[in-house]
């Protein structure tokens, strides 16, 4: 496989005219990419050619906080496949990119020394089967291409790993993650967190996790002690905010969602947070507005939509629900857009929209990227359905049958 | 083949009759780190130069008691001396000394009286092309010789403090290495364990090497987990609140601001000092108190010289330890000072500072060395794999990953090295140093023959040995041609 090594560049743009000069005569036993923007950044990230990453920054912004996570989602959290080019990077900076696992800095004088030392190192690594850093890489790249398929047998594939390497039982927990297992996914990345107390991408994780599976005290506890060793961390106020919303402490979750705001206003985290906030409080198109300006939304708040979606539906707002559920669609991680698919694809059903409801599932198939029995069952119900053409389904109460309801059935 | 440019000693045989006019060449050679071993006669040159094998003879044309050119015919009757590159220093240009010159493979020379600039300059040049490593020097992978080796080093893993996993051995290991710690007991239910990020603590003759727990990998990482808890600082429970009072030199105010609040979150109290000065006149004041020192950089100016009196008059159990940043790729940590490479991040900093906090004498007494206290621990055996560059008159050049502090004892796996050292795997690093293109590789220069051997002996015998080698090959291939 021909790699790439990816630098992006948010310092100095006359940099465009002497990088070449730089990395001239360097082993770096692959391609160099220069970019300037963290745009161009992100549309090299998911290439699938990028295996490592070096960015010129001075201090912790969004862009940079952007593309690591991006890095992490592509690629997989791999920290030493990741650099900062920075002399004298402060505090906030270095603890900034640490909550990423990052702590890979490289001064500037000798960068492009430095960079192909680490780029060779990446490139052995990933290019052996059995090292964790190869199995990260392959499992990342099934939850990317969100087949269930390749995720499952990817993470079998670290099971063994898993107990005694923290890096594997958090690529374990992701695994999870994706195919839906959160309290799987607490126990791996608890596991990872237990076994490496310094990673913090593991026990940001575990937060997360908890919170998507209801254990909120938890949770908070897990974000609170995080917080002690970096009050700085945007993404993670987002997450206190949202779990006081889940306790329904809007005062307290007010007041996270202003400090995370003002550290980075457009940061999609505190959107998220924001747009949380709203929703509980009723102000549902103040939410709705928020969606557009989010991206890569994750396993809480893409639950929350698809709740929001259902309980829409099942007032008989089901365009509402569709509405809603395409922007959610745009908005959330691709292994998790199957659900929205298939939540939209029983808003038509009850809306009588039979086609438009088989483009939904045949949708939701592609991105589950496995077979899905539930699917094939609903498939036909449908499809009898039209055939019949006798609107939806009624329990024997004579209500309208709820979403699970139907499930079930197909079930 | 680019082999790291400062690991090699050069040794040079300077033949001057005069001893005044010797101490001028001397002088300068040494002062830019040749090693010279002067003879100020043809005898006494030939005697030297079969003792060291030195990597280049500087002679005056003529001598007391001979040539320069009978020096070099001498030389060239012996099989494994011929090799020796010699320069000549022709002064006046008679016909007798430039004589010397005619039909002999001279390495190079100096015309008329010394002038320094050119003396040093015609030295360097002829060492670059004669022998840049020495004139025995060979390629391991030109001599036939498998170049794929395992360095390895005895251990007993002690216990664990806290975060850190304690383990005993003779050498400091370098934070930048990463070994297998393989258990070599009888207990064959424990398994490999892969250490990272090594700090080291020296009490007395003893060296406690310190690996965070949290980087550890492998399976082996179960019995590390169970390894007993070595109590230091007294009560643990009491330790949970304890904040580390940490002296925190930065010239730049917020950044120090900054690291202060961070650091609270990890039990770290960092207490600025402004000034080294103001370092000093902390440290003075209440040595006792200060569990570890960071300097973001140390240079060699006034306040630096005083800072490190100050430092170094302290007694070694009031002595905290120091962490000192630096940009420099080569700066090794040893003793009570250990560097860190600028700009570092964060787990790095604070598992550095965490591992100052286990003192020397806590550690020795509480790992059995100096109390009642009987741990015995678990003797394992550091491994990393490395590749043989090659083999000189003394020793030879291992590549590694790492760098190999100077002084450490090392074993080398190789069956070819084993053969020649009938058996001993023990060898000694003399130097090290990162490769010029690339950083990430290091060399590592060994000896391996003691005081009182020969080199032209061990030399002889290593040249016999790659001549059977090289014979059993060529048969061997005869051999397949043949059938």
């Amino acid at each position: 496989m021909s790699w790439t090594c990816l630098i992006v560049d948010l310092v100095d743009p006359r940099r465009t005219e002497t990088w070449q000069a730089d990395v001239e005569g360097k082993d770096f036993g692959c391609e160099v990419h220069y970019v300037t923007s963290a745009i161009e950044a992100h549309a090299a990230l998911t290439s699938g050619s990028v295996l490592v990453m070096a960015v010129f920054a001075k201090e912790s912004s969004g862009e940079v906080q952007s593309l690591l996570r991006a890095f992490q989602a592509n690629i997989g959290c791999l920290a030493d496949f990741q650099a900062i080019i920075c002399d004298e990077p402060d505090p906030k900076f270095i603890a900034g990119v640490f909550e990423q696992g990052i702590e890979q800095f490289i001064g500037t004088p000798r960068w492009a020394t430095e960079l192909a030392s680490i780029v060779r190192k990446a490139i052995a690594l990933v290019e052996d089967p059995s090292t964790p850093e190869s199995k990260t890489f392959n499992l990342m790249r099934a939850i990317r291409a969100s087949d269930q398929t390749s995720i499952k047998s990817a993470a079998k594939d670290l099971e063994e790993m898993a107990a005694y390497d923290f890096r594997m039982a958090f690529a374990k927990g992701k695994a999870a993650e994706a195919t839906g297992d959160y309290s799987g996914a607490c126990d791996a990345f608890a596991s990872a967190s237990g076994m490496n107390k310094m990673f913090r991408p593991s026990t940001t994780s575990l937060g997360e996790s908890l919170l998507v599976t209801g254990r909120v005290d938890e949770a908070l506890e897990v974000f609170k002690s995080l917080e002690k060793t970096n009050p700085y961390d945007v993404d993670r106020k987002a997450n206190i905010a949202v779990a006081y919303v889940e306790k329904g402490d809007f005062a307290m979750a007010q007041k996270y969602v202003e400090e995370a705001g003002n550290l980075a206003p457009n940061s999609s985290r505190v959107l998220e947070a924001k747009a949380q906030v709203l929703l509980c409080t009723g102000k549902i198109n103040d939410a709705f507005k928020l969606l557009d300006d989010m991206s890569e939304v994750g396993p809480f708040f893409a639950a929350k939509l698809n709740e929001l979606g259902i309980q829409l539906s099942q007032a008989g707002k089901g365009k509402s629900a569709l509405a809603l559920y395409q922007k959610a669609h745009k908005i959330v991680r691709p292994e998790l857009r199957y659900k929205i698919s298939l939540n939209a694809a029983l808003a038509c059903r009850r809306l009588k929209a039979w086609d438009m409801a088989i483009k939904y599932l045949t949708r939701c198939q592609k991105e589950f990227g496995a077979p899905y029995p539930k699917l094939d069952k609903l498939r036909e119900a449908i499809l009898a359905a039209k055939a019949t053409d006798t609107g939806p389904k009624t329990t024997e109460g004579g209500e309208a049958a709820t979403d699970n309801d139907l499930l079930n059935k197909a079930s | 083949m680019e082999i790291s440019p400062t690991i090699t000693s050069h040794s040079i045989v300077l033949v001057v009759d005069k001893r005044e006019r010797a101490i001028g060449m001397q002088t300068l050679l040494s002062k830019i780190g040749y090693r010279v071993i002067l003879a100020q006669s043809l005898y006494d040159a030939l005697k030297f130069v079969a003792q060291e094998m030195p990597h280049l003879v500087i002679s005056e044309a003529v001598l007391s008691d001979g040539t320069a050119g009978i020096l070099y015919d001498r030389l060239q009757q012996h099989p494994t001396l011929k090799h020796t590159p010699i320069m000549v220093c022709v002064l006046k240009k008679t016909k007798e000394e430039l004589g010397v010159l005619a039909g002999r493979k001279i390495a190079g020379f100096t015309v008329g009286p010394l002038e320094p600039k050119t003396f040093v300059a015609k030295v360097n040049e002829v060492i670059k092309m004669t022998s840049s490593v020495s004139p025995y020097f060979v390629l391991a992978e030109k001599a036939g010789i498998a170049p794929e080796l395992n360095l390895s080093i005895d251990a007993t893993a002690v216990g664990r403090s806290g975060e850190q996993l304690i383990s005993r051995s003779n050498i400091e290991i370098d934070s930048a290495a990463s070994m297998l710690c393989i258990p070599t007991g009888n207990n064959t239910d424990l398994k490999p364990a892969v250490l990272r990020m090594a700090t080291n603590v020296r009490e007395g003759e003893e060296i406690f090497n310190l690996f965070p727990v949290n980087r550890i990998v492998g399976v082996g990482r179960k019995w590390v987990l169970a390894l007993p808890e070595i109590k230091i600082g007294g009560n643990e429970a009491a330790k949970q609140d304890k904040l580390y009072k940490v002296i925190f030199y930065d010239p730049n105010e917020q950044r120090y601001e900054g690291f202060k609040e961070i650091m609270k979150g990890y039990q770290i109290d960092l207490i600025h000092a402004k000034s080294l000065q103001a370092g000093s006149a902390i440290l003075k004041r209440e040595p006792e108190s200060i569990h570890a020192i960071y300097l973001h950089e140390l240079m060699s100016d006034a306040s630096s010289i005083e800072w490190k009196n100050v430092y170094n008059k302290l007694p070694a159990n009031q002595k905290p330890p120091l962490i000192v940043g630096t940009t420099s790729l080569n700066a090794r940590s040893q003793g009570s000072t250990r560097y860190i490479k600028r700009p570092f991040g964060m787990g790095l900093f604070v598992e550095m500072l965490q591992a100052c906090f286990a003192t020397s004498t806590e550690l020795a007494g509480a790992a059995g060395k100096t109390g009642s206290n009987t741990i015995t621990g678990i003797p394992v055996r550091y491994q990393a794999p490395a590749t043989l560059v090659g083999l000189d008159e003394t020793g030879g050049i291992i590549q590694v990953k790492f760098p190999l502090l100077k002084g450490s004892k090392i074993k080398i796996e190789h069956k070819f090295l084993q053969s020649l050292w009938e058996g001993n795997q023990s060898v000694s690093v003399v130097s090290s140093g990162a490769t010029a293109s690339q950083p990430d590789i290091w060399h590592a220069r060994f000896d391996v023959i003691g005081p009182g051997v020969s080199k032209v002996k061990y030399w002889e015998k290593i040249s016999k040995l790659l001549e059977t080698m090289i014979a059993d090959v060529a048969k061997q291939a005869a051999a397949e041609k043949a059938a």
